[in-house]
């Protein structure tokens, strides 16, 4: 792998190459995403595209809207927390229709393993046999998409002591159970920033003990990739998309 | 002279030695008869805001379809009114973080007493609005005074009570 990264700055150019080369995400179907990187010292780098666009919006939106509720929530302007909070809401809604319906690497089916898998990969010292999330860092998505599940559902019922700022789904709850929504919103955000931490510590080893720049897939889409059987990643259209996304705004739009 | 003196001054000695033990029997045996012990307080006191919590919440849930019932209002209302009127009992000495019970009352509530007087008197004022609006108000009137009566409770729980969310 480090071979691949050592010549990371004319790869800048080649993933905007690759992305040149495959204009149509909407049509839906197999896109072997193998070009070969013709770098002026004639090093055969292959490009693969890994993420699609969807996947990365939805986890960069993720990381802005972390930082707007913890933000909003410090500054007591509650009004903004709670749009934030459809917000994510919206996000999560899209992310697990992508996870069933979307392209192959944003699939649960597709990166989600058992613990014999998990145990495999971590034994082997190779760099990843699959595109996409590794069996470990599988979990670790699973973690994340579910607590924050979990804490834009506390945060719809949570009471506030002061009847000031309730959630716009406390009134099905009663003054104490919405309170107790209230206390595991705030325990459920301590979990939160430790599974953040994991999450940046893992992406830092990564970086700087396998030589794996992880962030850069994330954000271009592309990865270099020199194991042999050039990944196949199907990626889904933008009708597949904008249905998903039509399927989270009827959602948040029903609970406002 | 000096003899019926000295001897006086023993007297009066033993005397005020023995007002003094009376008067700290009598106040001891008064606080002991006034003093429930700490847990029960807070945990009445806890019940009793809980309750509160739930009548303003109920306002609110009312309000928000913007079609209350009078009669649920009228009997939140009430329960607020009554807060209003017993709060002044719910905060004696020795029922705060030092009483060794779990409770989010802060210290402060005794050491700035006039302070949270102050914060009391500004909740008690609030509450006591609700004698009358329980019985005739209108929703803009409900909503407007369920606001004040939030923000008075605010206003106290701000500086005095451990926020634990």
């Amino acid at each position: 792998m480090s071979a691949v990264w050592e010549t990371r700055p004319k790869g800048v150019q080649d993933d905007e190459a690759v992305n040149g080369v495959q204009p149509g995400e909407a049509t839906s179907g197999i896109r072997r995403s193998e070009t070969t990187n013709v770098a002026p010292n004639n090093e055969a780098i292959p490009v693969v595209r890994i993420w699609d666009g969807a996947t990365r919006v939805v986890h960069w939106s993720l990381v802005v809207l972390i930082g707007l509720s913890w933000w909003t929530e410090r500054h007591h302007r509650m009004d903004l927390h709670q749009y934030s909070g459809y917000a994510l809401l919206g996000v999560l809604v899209f992310r697990l229709y992508w996870g069933f319906f979307g392209s192959t690497t944003a699939r649960f089916a597709h990166f989600v393993k058992g613990p014999r898998a998990i145990g495999r990969y971590l034994r082997s010292r190779a760099g990843p046999v699959s595109p996409g999330h590794n069996p470990l860092g599988a979990l670790s998505v699973l973690a994340l998409l579910g607590l924050l599940l979990a804490q834009v559902v506390l945060g719809l019922f949570s009471v506030d002591v002061d009847g000031l700022e309730s959630g716009p789904l406390s009134h099905w709850v009663s003054f104490e159970a919405g309170r107790a929504c209230a206390r595991l919103h705030r325990t459920g955000f301590d979990v939160l920033q430790v599974l953040v931490v994991c999450h940046v510590v893992a992406i830092v080893f990564y970086w700087v003990f396998k030589r794996d720049n992880l962030v850069r897939p994330m954000i271009t889409g592309s990865k270099g990739w020199n194991h042999s059987p050039p990944p196949q990643v199907q990626f889904a259209s933008r009708w597949h998309a904008l249905l998903g996304i039509a399927l989270a705004a009827l959602l948040v739009w029903s609970i406002t | 002279m000096t003899r019926s003196l000295i001897t006086a001054s023993r007297y009066l000695r033993a005397l005020l030695a023995a007002a003094l033990t009376v008067a700290a029997v009598t106040c001891a045996g008064v606080t002991l008869a006034k003093t429930q012990p700490p847990a029960e307080i807070v945990k009445e006191r806890q019940q009793e805001l809980k309750k509160l919590g739930a009548a303003l919440k109920l306002i609110r849930d009312e309000l928000r379809g913007g079609a209350p019932e009078p009669t649920k209002i009228r009997a939140a209302a009430s329960d607020i009114t009554r807060a209003a009127s017993a709060i002044d009992s719910w905060f004696p000495t020795g029922t705060g973080p030092d009483a060794g019970v779990k409770t989010d009352a802060k210290a402060e509530i005794w050491t700035d007493a006039a302070g949270f007087a102050a914060a009391r008197e500004t909740f008690v004022r609030e509450a006591n609005r609700w004698a009358q609006l329980g019985s005739n108000g209108d929703v803009t009137s409900w909503s407007e005074a369920a606001t004040s009566l939030g923000q008075s409770c605010k206003g106290c729980h701000d500086k005095f009570r451990v926020k634990r969310e």
